[in-house]
């Protein structure tokens, strides 16, 4: 009776270790859906040089005004990947990198609405593209941004 | 005489017992010297080996299996088979575990669900066949007045006809990219989806006038990332909803008989409202 008892609880030993082993193994980084913070890490030193930018939309114009919402996209002369773009903000903001619509372009918008105001954005030598090449110099692009002029709250209709 | 029979006996059954006990605990010695092997070798290639931490996982499996494979091996092939089972059951544990995915995607974070106004509400009984999604969720509402590319029941923003009627109005931004829709006083105007997309709406501002207000929110597309502009006007004011929203949240109230919507792309350029929301 006692090695039956002994085996039983052997197994369940087995079991507990084995069930908690895989939840650790399965466990990943903390997120809670949040937006990840601007990235302004160190770019690495090693520049090749091949990356440049070929195009920008919408056209850098400091006297445009832009809607808190503008989006800028960013082409380049390689396939590029939103992780490898090193950039700073000024004033510092919020901002979502993600893929555009070919494999060259990058879309650059506030995670909410830019700040009013000129804001620079600065992409840093040292940001890659896909197959490693590096941009060997910084790229900076600015824009002005302006709630648009609109009715005013009283108006009749 | 018979005394010392009995004790001999007694001696014997004794010496016999205590020999059954050490075969016994050589046999396990034995089995779980080779579990261990097994599980040290089992360990190793599922990664725990190598030592440190990760060893100890693998360890206590190990000494685990010994223990068990001991307590098997002494209770004869009926341990072996449990074993066989529970391998099959941690097995399937282990897959289940590594396959299934439990986090649903594009969930909101708890402490932005909490930071919802308690007047949010979300949608309900939105037809599937609605062309597009309605701020205005009462049936009695209708589009009375759409823009000037798209006028709807005989009136265009921006048109001939409006800017004779309000010339005051005529020549503001995106006035003639607007849709009204009718509406009681004090109707909650619901934060739209934009193409069947969810949109997680973020409060901007309001701009305040003598009786009434406008609120103003971004957009972005959960699903393509595109960002929207949206603004809500003749709204009661503080009727604005601070903070993150998603799409079939209230976003305001109406002030007065009807809300004039303006919106906009993230490229700066109005888009018609009327072609957006409200289509029927």
């Amino acid at each position: 009776m006692k090695k039956i008892i002994l085996l039983i609880v052997s197994l369940l030993i087995i079991l507990i270790i084995v069930f908690v082993s895989s939840l650790l193994l399965k466990r990943e980084p903390i997120n809670n859906g949040a937006q990840p913070p601007p990235r302004q890490t160190t770019p690495p030193t090693t520049k090749q040089g091949s990356l440049s930018v070929t195009s920008v939309e919408p056209t850098q114009n400091i006297n445009a005004e832009r809607f808190p919402v503008q989006q800028v996209k960013i082409s380049f002369n390689q396939t590029i990947n939103p992780d490898g773009i090193f950039y700073s903000i000024s004033p510092a903001q919020e901002i979502e990198i993600r893929q555009g619509n070919s494999e060259n372009e990058i879309i650059i918008s506030p995670s909410s609405a830019w700040e009013e105001g000129i804001t620079t954005i600065i992409l840093l030598a040292g940001s890659s593209s896909t197959t490693g090449e590096y941009l060997n110099r910084d790229f900076e692009y600015s824009l002005r941004v302006k709630f648009p002029n609109t009715l005013p709250p009283d108006f009749t209709e | 005489m018979d005394d010392f029979q009995d004790q001999q006996n007694e001696q014997d059954q004794r010496r016999s017992g205590l020999l059954d006990r050490v075969n016994n605990g050589v046999d396990l010695y034995r089995s779980g010297k080779r579990a261990l092997k097994l599980g040290r070798l089992a360990s190793g290639f599922l990664g725990f080996g190598g030592g440190g931490a990760s060893t100890a996982a693998g360890g206590a499996a190990a000494a685990g299996a010994e223990t068990a494979a001991g307590a098997a091996a002494a209770s004869g092939p009926a341990g072996w088979v449990i074993i066989l089972i529970v391998s099959i059951i941690v097995f399937l544990i282990i897959f289940i575990a590594f396959f299934s995915d439990s986090s649903p995607a594009g969930a909101f974070p708890e402490d932005q669900s909490s930071a919802q106004s308690s007047q949010s509400t979300q949608p309900s009984n939105v037809a599937p066949e609605l062309a597009t999604d309605c701020p205005i969720k009462i049936s009695s509402s209708q589009i009375t007045c759409g823009s000037k590319l798209n006028p709807i029941s005989g009136c265009g923003h921006g048109d001939a006809d409006y800017c004779s009627k309000w010339p005051q109005n005529c020549g503001f931004s995106g006035l003639n990219f607007a849709m009204d829709v009718s509406a009681p006083a004090g109707t909650p105007i619901f934060l739209p989806t934009v193409k069947g997309n969810v949109i997680r709406w973020s409060y901007l501002r309001e701009e305040r006038g003598r009786s009434e207000a406008i609120q103003k929110y971004a957009g972005t597309d959960e699903k393509t990332g595109e960002k929207y502009y949206i603004q809500f006007h003749h709204t009661v004011s503080g009727s604005g909803n601070l903070g993150l929203h998603q799409s079939g949240e209230v976003g305001g109230r109406v002030n007065t008989n009807h809300v004039h919507i303006q919106f906009a792309s993230g490229n700066s350029e109005w888009l018609d409202a009327s072609k957006y929301f409200c289509a029927r």
